[in-house]
C-alpha cells in the first residue's frame, strides 16, 4: 500500500489542468430570490444547493459556483453578466 | 399593479396602472439608451448576441459599470475578456430591455422566454438606479433629497414587480 501511494507522489499534474473557478460576488441590489433562482435554472442546482450558494454570497460576500476549465468559466461568468450577476473567473490556487 | 402570477397556459400575468406602464418603458428606454454607446449595432452585424467586440476598460460611468462588469480580477485578462464580449453583453441588455417596452401594458402576459428578458432588465434597472444613488453595498445609506426618495421608491417597486416574477415563473 504504501509502495502505491509513493508512485501516485511521482506522478505530476500538467500544469494546463490548473483549474479555475466562477465566482460570484455578493451586491445589494440583487433579490436573494432571483439569485437562488439562476442558481437553479443556470446551473441545474437543487433548491437546497442553489440556496445555499446564494446564503454563502450573502453572508460571506462570495461564493464558488463553478470548476473547470478556463474557456468554461468564462461563458458562465458572460452568463451571469447577462443576468445582472457580478461574477468573476480565477485560477482555483489564486 | 397586481402582481406577476403563473396562468394554467403557462404564461405569467400581471396589471398595471397606465403610468406604471409608461414607466417601465422610459426605464427600459433608458437602460437601452445607456447602453447604446457600448451596443452600437452596425448593419455588418449578423445578429443580435452574435456581435464580437468591445473596449478595453470599465466603464467610467458607474450605472454602465456596473452592467458591464470585469470578468477578471486582473486588469490585462479582463480588457481581453471585455475586448471580445463587451459589445454582444451590451446588445443582449438593450434586447431585453426592448422586451419590456414592446410587452409593457395594462394586461400584461408573457411567455418563458419574455419573461426571462423582463427578470434580466428589471435587473438591469435596479442595477442602475443603485448606482446612481451610491448604493454600493449592504451598508450604504442612501442621503435622501425628494430625487433620491423618488428613485428609491422606484428602485423598491422594480423589487416588488421581480420577486413576483420570479415566483411566478418559479412555482
Amino acid at each position: 500500500m504504501a509502495q502505491i501511494l509513493e508512485d501516485l507522489d511521482r506522478v505530476e499534474a500538467p500544469v494546463t489542468d490548473s483549474p479555475w473557478i466562477t465566482l460570484v460576488w455578493n451586491d445589494p441590489v440583487n433579490l436573494m430570490s432571483y439569485v437562488s433562482f439562476v442558481f437553479r435554472s443556470y446551473f441545474g442546482f437543487s433548491h437546497e444547493e442553489a440556496d445555499k450558494r446564494m446564503l454563502e454570497v450573502h453572508n460571506d460576500g462570495r461564493a464558488v459556483v463553478a470548476t473547470g476549465p478556463r474557456e468554461e468559466m468564462e461563458r458562465h461568468v458572460e452568463a451571469m453578466h447577462d443576468y445582472g450577476l457580478w461574477a468573476t473567473l480565477q485560477k482555483a490556487d489564486e | 399593479m397586481i402582481p406577476f402570477r403563473a396562468t394554467e397556459d403557462g404564461f405569467v400575468e400581471a396589471q398595471f396602472e397606465n403610468e406604471e406602464v409608461d414607466l417601465l418603458a422610459t426605464l427600459a428606454s433608458q437602460v437601452g439608451g445607456l447602453l447604446q454607446g457600448v451596443a452600437a449595432p452596425s448593419d455588418d452585424d449578423p445578429l443580435p448576441g452574435l456581435v464580437i467586440g468591445g473596449s478595453e476598460t470599465l466603464p467610467a460611468d458607474a450605472a454602465l459599470a456596473r452592467l458591464l462588469p470585469n470578468a477578471y480580477a486582473e486588469a490585462e485578462a479582463s480588457a481581453e475578456f471585455r475586448r471580445l464580449t463587451e459589445r454582444g453583453l451590451a446588445g443582449r441588455k438593450q434586447a431585453s430591455a426592448q422586451v419590456i417596452v414592446d410587452t409593457a401594458s395594462p394586461q400584461t402576459r408573457l411567455d418563458a422566454s419574455a419573461a426571462l428578458a423582463w427578470m434580466r432588465s428589471l435587473t438591469d434597472m435596479r442595477l442602475v438606479i443603485a448606482a446612481r444613488l451610491g448604493i454600493e453595498d449592504d451598508e450604504s445609506e442612501v442621503e435622501l433629497t425628494d430625487e433620491s426618495e423618488a428613485m428609491l421608491a422606484v428602485y423598491d417597486w422594480l423589487g416588488g414587480i421581480q420577486d413576483s416574477l420570479v415566483r411566478a415563473v418559479d412555482r
